[in-house]
């Protein structure tokens, strides 16, 4: 089966640089300090943050430094076989560099010694698991109001054979790399970059350059998201 | 902060009690109304049936998912059933991390007793071969948002996912031993019961709160389960300790079950019609 056919569309009618349908959401939920939701086309993410708050174990706190933890867990029958365990060392290993790109994109030093929890959760996973997982915590921590030094947005590509592909669905990346890369939009750093599988040295350019740019699309559809939110929310307590 | 708030923190206990006085809960309702209850089927394509359900505030949802699986040597002509709930931290900072803790175990356990008590599965129906092959159904619930009165939520998603389930056509060669699995997932499971359950939180000997907010949960002093099926039969009563109740009290909870009965099943009803016309 060809990922991509000879009119040059993809399995899902997309062109090689068209992203999947983006929806979010802020705000679901009262409890948590902030919440959001986020669906890249088929993969369905949920974020709640607690905190800025008092660091749990006392060990851990640092006066002058924030404490920063993150914990992604999927629902059973989020993929197409079903998760025996919802936390397994792959999603650990999520959970540390999510925390780690948020380590560098949290103003820690307005919030010394305490600590931020960033709770993330798998519906529905197809492909990209990772990039929807940062984009929905950092759609949280907007609305939790944790001070950013900029959204991060991540996004996912891949190369197959001489076209490199954006977005890529779990069915593409089975036999082809997956670039996620996760960066500042305004400032144009990049936080993140992991790769899975091998890819070559020359087509990785390509690739990257590509993922970038989904990156600033993927960043005007959460920007709007959170004008959007913020004028509702406007309306509402100017109405009081 | 208003005083209100200041109150509430100072005073949980005095402040809850100021409400019920009144024969009022801080979200407004009364001792006898229940919340809006929201039904959505078929949230998670990868599940083989799903559903999300939001009761107030709290929000559950339920993935079910199917696997072909050996028959245990004792019931050779069974499939299985296989609840499950979870609680993250997401969902609430009451849940810690780690493994399932005694809320999450009691609400799976209370959701295996339902399917065995009301009868609703025929489990020789899920067998496809006898001794060979035979499905199993993991139904994962999931909590998304905890505010109160979780095995109501978990049973009403649990069975409106299970309504919504659609298996392939498997067919197994005795020869063989090949399995040949449908491509299209058409066959429904079959259920012969529609139990629905109602929680009430005890406050005192006289006053009982219906659907109960975590709030009601704490101020409350233990909860009594009334699960009913449809034809108002009663299933099971789960009361786990707490406040002490004469009978003429789980005559009045029997009561209110019956009438949620008609409601929430016409919910789940129109929820899996709503979904069939969007497909």
């Amino acid at each position: 089966m060809d990922i991509i056919s000879p009119e040059g569309l993809r399995q899902d009618g997309r062109t090689a640089t068209c992203l999947r349908t983006i929806s979010c959401r802020l705000g679901l939920y009262d409890r948590p300090n902030g919440s959001a939701y986020i669906e890249m086309g088929n993969t369905k993410v949920l974020a709640a943050v607690y905190g800025p708050r008092e660091v749990r174990s006392l060990s851990k706190q640092q006066l002058d430094d924030c404490v920063i933890q993150c914990q992604v867990s999927r629902i059973a029958a989020c993929q197409g076989e079903r998760v025996r365990r919802p936390m397994d060392p792959r999603t650990r290993a999520m959970s540390l560099q999510i925390a780690g790109v948020f380590q560098g994109a949290i103003r820690k030093s307005k919030y010394p010694g305490s600590q931020i929890d960033i709770y993330v959760q798998v519906l529905q996973a197809d492909g990209g698991v990772m990039s929807a997982c940062i984009n929905a915590s950092t759609l949280a921590l907007i609305h939790a109001g944790v001070e950013l030094v900029d959204y991060v947005v991540s996004c996912t590509a891949s190369m197959y054979k001489q076209t490199a592909i954006i977005d890529v669905t779990n069915q593409e990346t089975m036999n082809g790399c997956e670039l996620t890369i996760s960066l500042l939009p305004n400032k144009e750093l990049i936080v993140s970059l992991d790769t899975s599988h091998t890819i070559h040295q020359e087509q990785f350019e390509p690739v990257m350059e590509l993922a970038m740019t989904g990156c600033q699309q993927v960043y005007e559809s959460m920007q709007s998201e959170v004008e959007s939110y913020l004028r509702d929310k406007h309306a509402i307590m100017s109405h009081r | 902060m208003t005083s209100m708030e200041i109150w509430k923190i100072f005073e949980p206990d005095n402040y809850y009690k100021s409400f019920l006085e009144q024969n009022k809960r801080p979200d407004g309702r009364g001792l006898v109304d229940t919340r809006p209850i929201t039904i959505k089927v078929g949230t998670v394509n990868t599940a083989e049936g799903s559903a999300t359900v939001r009761i107030g505030h709290t929000a559950v949802m339920c993935g079910v998912k199917a696997e072909l699986a050996k028959p245990a040597l004792r019931k050779p002509n069974e499939g299985f059933i296989v609840p499950n709930v979870e609680l993250y931290p997401c969902c609430s900072p009451k849940f810690k991390a780690g493994p399932p803790g005694e809320k999450a175990m009691e609400a799976s356990q209370f959701i295996k007793n339902v399917i065995i008590s009301s009868k609703m599965l025929n489990l020789e129906e899920l067998c496809i071969k006898s001794n060979k092959l035979a499905w199993c159904l993991y139904c994962d619930v999931v909590c998304l948002n905890y505010d109160g009165n979780l095995l109501d939520a978990a049973l009403v998603s649990f069975m409106a996912a299970l309504q919504n389930v659609k298996l392939p056509e498997v067919t197994y060669d005795e020869e063989t031993e090949r399995i040949h699995v449908g491509l299209d997932r058409s066959i429904p499971v079959i259920l012969k019961a529609k139990p629905v359950s109602t929680t009430f939180t005890l406050w005192s000997e006289e006053i009982q709160l219906i659907d109960p907010t975590a709030e009601d949960e704490d101020q409350g002093s233990g909860e009594v389960t009334v699960v009913l099926l449809e034809d108002g039969k009663m299933c099971t009563i789960n009361k786990s300790g707490g406040q002490l109740i004469t009978h003429e009290t789980l005559d009045l909870f029997v009561r209110h079950g019956k009438e949620q009965i008609k409601k929430i099943n016409d919910c789940i009803e129109r929820a899996l019609i709503e979904q069939m016309d969007a497909s």
